[in-house]
């Protein structure tokens, strides 16, 4: 198993220079079944590690350009009269798919990001009052460009939380860039990118996940993580139990992917700030003012104080 | 009305076990119809909150309370008393179920229930009474915690639960008080539970009283001595002295219970004995011939017997000293004489005859008794429980007809026989024998011990006890009425009590184990007062002065509420015990502090231990004991493995570090 994902992450790495820990966070959260957004400024590799994932997974996969003047059914589909037949005739849109790539995601409106919420939560859309199951496995990986780059629309709370993880890839280092420099360009390599996960292998992973043992002693480490992020007056507001339980099962993913059967404190820690930057906010009374919103100081704050045994 | 003011319906339930817990050790002494009043309210109660019924009208209530008043007076002739307080105490209980509708209403039921409790003890003191009223009074806490809940959806037992944990926090609290609150004087006079139930002995003694005692299993009291236990033929425990005979009945003169006017010189070996007596309701009580009062509680009277200064209505303790070597009123004050040869002035003349026929034969007192008691030996005269009737002269047909008897027959034919030859007589009624507890060493005398026998007064020698049944049987006297009756005879009446069965050995270890934990609380518990209390604290504090008290009680108080504090709140302040590896482990992070390196608490461990490495790469105990640590707090292990693991890691940390 642990073979399977890291050849994986071998392989999307052949792509993305320089972000194996990135990748492999990517990995983490689509065995634990999670939606994965990447947020990042443009042309950092997002839509390329989207891409890359979808090809190593084998999975069948769309693309969906967010823009402001998308709406819901752009993204879902449409009923259409059809003259021959005399009959509406549902046209499925792109998100009847897999791997579901929402590019730039916060570049729609509200009511266009929310048309993804039944999706993405239930793995089932409803169009003109009829319920359609998407397929499974359904991912959605979503980028988004930071929010302070003009005209973007930030994703609300609601939907923020229904992403397992939020990533950011960041500057490549200077071997890597290097790399990418005087190799060739990664677009060309992308169709050769070899599927190393067959669909029923994915399964048994995600099966595997949950096998995966969590001690009581871990779980007082995790329950001490939570009520720091709820009393702590840092904090706006606390981790809910869905953002608990997300902690959790990344967590155990990550174990799987180092090939351990159960879950040590370095795990959580591992994926803590992919699952819970996004869903912390630091409270407006305690902030210097300048990372207002942003939640990486706090989960610094988590890692530091919260105590492991 | 308001939903907050209204009776649970759990706390109702446990009001009504309650009050039916505190109702059934009084159903004895209660008429009839109070309990029959208490299931009618109870089930009309019941039948309320099921919506079917609804609550009775103001006149009604008003019949109710006029009626009850009039079943009292019927019940027991009276309205004032103790008993027909406790009835009508119960009774008003049973009726306050179906008026009470709100909480305040609840309070008074529940504060009446405990008052109740209390009252069950004016009648009884036992260790079982005792034991038992634990229930309701755990019962009615329980009613009042209820009443402070929301209504469960379903049953449950938690306020019993916590009632039975408030009760435990209570009962240090309840010993220290018990040993240090004063037993003050009654405030009021509580009237005396009516003694006309009680079996025991009566102030007068006609044919077949004894008999009658002799199938009850009561106990009459308990003595200890300090001494060896004398033999079983010289316990003759004397109660009652009864000199007047009216051809039927004995009783006691008028002038018996006056003191005796002059202590009489008491000569050879004493025997010093307490004696625990039960209830009697009488003044008199039983001690060994020739009592010496060592109490100022007791007194001498005028025929030799012990008196008490009051009635007997609680048990009572008294010490007493006993001279069986010595005589006494060997002068006889000549009125005193006469009286002893008082006789009917008709009856029984075939007594009379025999009488003066002996009294020619004999010229001396003794010879002539001793004719009369070889007498009974040789002729044939029966012991017996069921003798045959008798009529008018009933002497005379005794001694010459039937010849069977109980000790109440030959006692009286023996003394009216020297009466009649002019010897001074008197019928002594007690209790003869006992049986000694091995386990205490005490000597329990039962009721079926009574007996009745003779004192005939002799020139140089005064009183002088005789037998006339222990000519008849021997048996009698040496091992008890059982032995001489037969296991047939012997209780009849009383096919379920225990010392009937007293062949069955383990029956009669735990009859007997039984008594002597009885013994001890009647000792210790219910006779801790008075000097006893005084002489424990004695013994506790030095001397017993207000000081001291006060801060015994306060000092005492206030360590068990300590105590109880730290129990409740112990847990929180001391937080969760961790687990035994998570102690070692942090032992281990300390014992690296020390050496430098200071585990920041957010790191885990398996990073903390490569970091050690990375600095101190020769530490290879540190990776060890890191990996042990990890897979005990983190791996699915069974319970060998994590035994196994566990003892790794002490030696581990033993060893290297």
């Amino acid at each position: 198993m642990q073979k399977l994902l890291d050849r994986a992450a071998l392989e999307v790495s052949t792509v993305l220079l320089g972000k194996e820990r990135q990748v492999r966070l990517a990995l983490c959260c689509l065995i634990s079944g999670g939606h994965l957004l990447i947020e990042d400024l443009p042309g950092m590799g997002k839509t390329t590690l989207a891409h890359a994932l979808a090809k190593v997974l084998g999975l069948q996969y769309r693309r969906v350009q967010f823009t402001s003047d998308l709406l819901p059914g752009d993204i879902l589909g449409a009923s259409i009269f059809d003259r021959q037949t005399n009959q509406f005739k549902f046209l499925p849109g792109p998100i009847f798919t897999q791997v579901l790539l929402a590019d730039e995601i916060n570049r729609s409106t509200p009511k266009t990001q929310s048309a993804l919420l039944e999706a993405m939560a239930e793995g089932q859309v409803t169009i003109d009052g009829e319920t359609r199951l998407l397929p499974q496995p359904f991912f959605v990986i979503a980028t988004q460009n930071p929010i302070s780059q003009s005209g973007t629309y930030a994703l609300p709370e609601s939907q923020l939380d229904r992403f397992l993880m939020r990533l950011s890839l960041g500057y490549p280092d200077a071997i890597a860039e290097r790399r990418l420099l005087s190799g060739e360009d990664a677009q060309h390599k992308l169709p050769a990118l070899k599927q190393c996960i067959a669909p029923e292998q994915l399964q048994k992973l995600r099966l595997a996940v949950d096998q995966v043992h969590a001690s009581d002693a871990l779980l007082d480490y995790l329950q001490r993580l939570i009520h720091y992020t709820r009393s702590e007056p840092g904090f706006a507001f606390g981790l809910s139990p869905r953002g608990a339980l997300a902690l959790l099962r990344s967590a155990k993913a990550w174990a799987l992917l180092n090939g351990r059967g159960h879950v040590v404190p370095e795990d959580v820690q591992a994926v803590l700030p992919a699952v819970v930057e996004h869903r912390v906010h630091a409270s407006i009374h305690h902030t210097g003012s300048d990372h207002a919103g942003d939640g990486s100081a706090l989960v610094d704050q988590l890692l530091r104080k919260v105590a492991v045994v | 009305m308001a939903e907050i003011n209204k009776i649970p319906r759990h706390c109702l339930g446990w009001l009504l076990a309650a009050q039916l817990a505190l109702i059934i050790p009084h159903l004895g002494r209660l008429p009839l119809w109070v309990g029959g009043a208490w299931i009618i309210c109870a089930g009309w109660r019941v039948l309320v909150h099921q919506g079917r019924w609804s609550l009775p009208g103001r006149w009604f209530k008003v019949a109710l309370v006029i009626l009850c008043m009039l079943g009292i007076r019927a019940s027991y002739g009276m309205v004032v008393g103790l008993e027909p307080t406790v009835a009508l105490l119960i009774a008003s209980s049973s009726f306050k179920l179906i008026e009470a509708t709100s909480r305040r209403e609840a309070y008074l039921l529940l504060f009446l229930g405990f008052f109740v409790a209390l009252t069950e003890f004016l009648f009884e003191q036992g260790l079982g009474t005792v034991l038992y009223m634990a229930l309701p009074v755990l019962l009615l806490s329980t009613a009042l915690i209820a009443l402070h809940q929301e209504e469960p959806l379903r049953f449950s037992w938690q306020p019993l639960r916590s009632a039975a944990a408030i009760s435990a926090q209570a009962l240090p609290m309840m010993l220290l008080l018990f040993l240090v609150f004063p037993r003050f004087a009654p405030l009021w006079q509580v009237p005396m539970p009516g003694a006309n139930a009680r079996t025991g002995m009566s102030d007068q003694l006609s044919p077949g009283d004894i008999a009658n005692l002799s199938q009850s299993d009561g106990l009459a009291f308990r003595a200890a001595f300090t001494g060896a236990v004398p033999a079983q033929h010289d316990l003759y425990w004397r109660g009652l002295v009864l000199d007047e005979f009216d051809g039927r009945t004995w009783r006691a003169n008028d002038f018996s219970d006056m003191p005796v006017r002059s202590a009489p010189a008491l000569t050879g070996r004493a025997i010093d004995y307490e004696v625990y007596l039960e209830p009697t309701y009488r003044r008199w009580l039983y001690a060994l011939q020739v009592p010496q009062s060592v109490e100022a509680k007791t007194q001498i009277t005028i025929d030799y017997r012990l008196l008490a200064k009051d009635i007997v209505t609680d048990k009572f303790f008294y010490r007493a000293r006993a001279y069986p070597q010595s005589a006494f009123e060997i002068k006889i004050d000549p009125r005193m004489r006469d009286h002893q040869l008082l006789l009917p002035a008709a009856g029984n003349p075939r007594t009379r005859e025999w009488a003066k026929q002996l009294r020619d034969r004999f010229a001396d007192d003794a010879l002539l008794i001793d004719f009369v008691l070889k007498n009974f030996r040789t002729q044939n005269f029966f012991y017996t429980l069921k003798p045959p009737l008798l009529g008018a002269d009933s002497i005379d047909q005794f001694l010459f007809d039937t010849r069977r008897g109980f000790c109440e027959h030959y006692a009286s034919s023996f003394v009216f026989l020297l009466r009649a030859a002019g010897v001074p007589a008197r019928v002594v009624v007690g209790y003869q024998g006992g049986e000694v507890n091995p386990l205490t060493g005490t000597v329990l005398v039962h009721q079926f011990d009574a007996h009745a026998w003779a004192e005939a007064w002799l020139p140089e020698r005064g009183w002088v006890r005789f037998d006339p049944t222990a000519a008849v049987a021997p048996l009698r006297i040496e091992n008890g009425l059982e032995g001489a009756v037969g296991a047939q005879e012997f209780l009849a009446s009383n096919t379920f009590s225990a010392s009937r069965y007293r062949q069955i050995e383990w029956l009669n270890t735990l009859r007997m184990r039984l008594d002597a934990t009885n013994y001890a609380w009647t000792r210790w518990v219910v006779n801790y007062q008075g000097d006893t209390q005084t002489n424990v604290l004695k013994g506790l504090l030095g001397e017993v002065s207000a000081p001291r008290m006060a801060l015994l009680m306060v000092g005492g108080g206030g360590v068990i509420i300590f105590i109880v504090a730290i129990l409740l709140w112990g847990k929180n302040l001391l937080g969760p015990r961790l687990p035994v590896e998570q102690r070692l482990y942090r032992v281990f992070c300390e014992r690296l502090a020390k050496r430098g390196y200071v585990r920041p608490a957010g790191m885990a461990p398996g990073d903390y231990g490569k970091w050690v490495l990375q600095q101190q790469p020769d530490w290879r105990a540190v990776s060890e004991i890191t990996a042990c640590f990890e897979t005990l707090q983190y791996r699915r292990l069974n319970k060998q493995q994590h035994h196994q693991l566990l003892t790794k890691l002490r030696r581990l940390l033993r060893k290297r570090f």
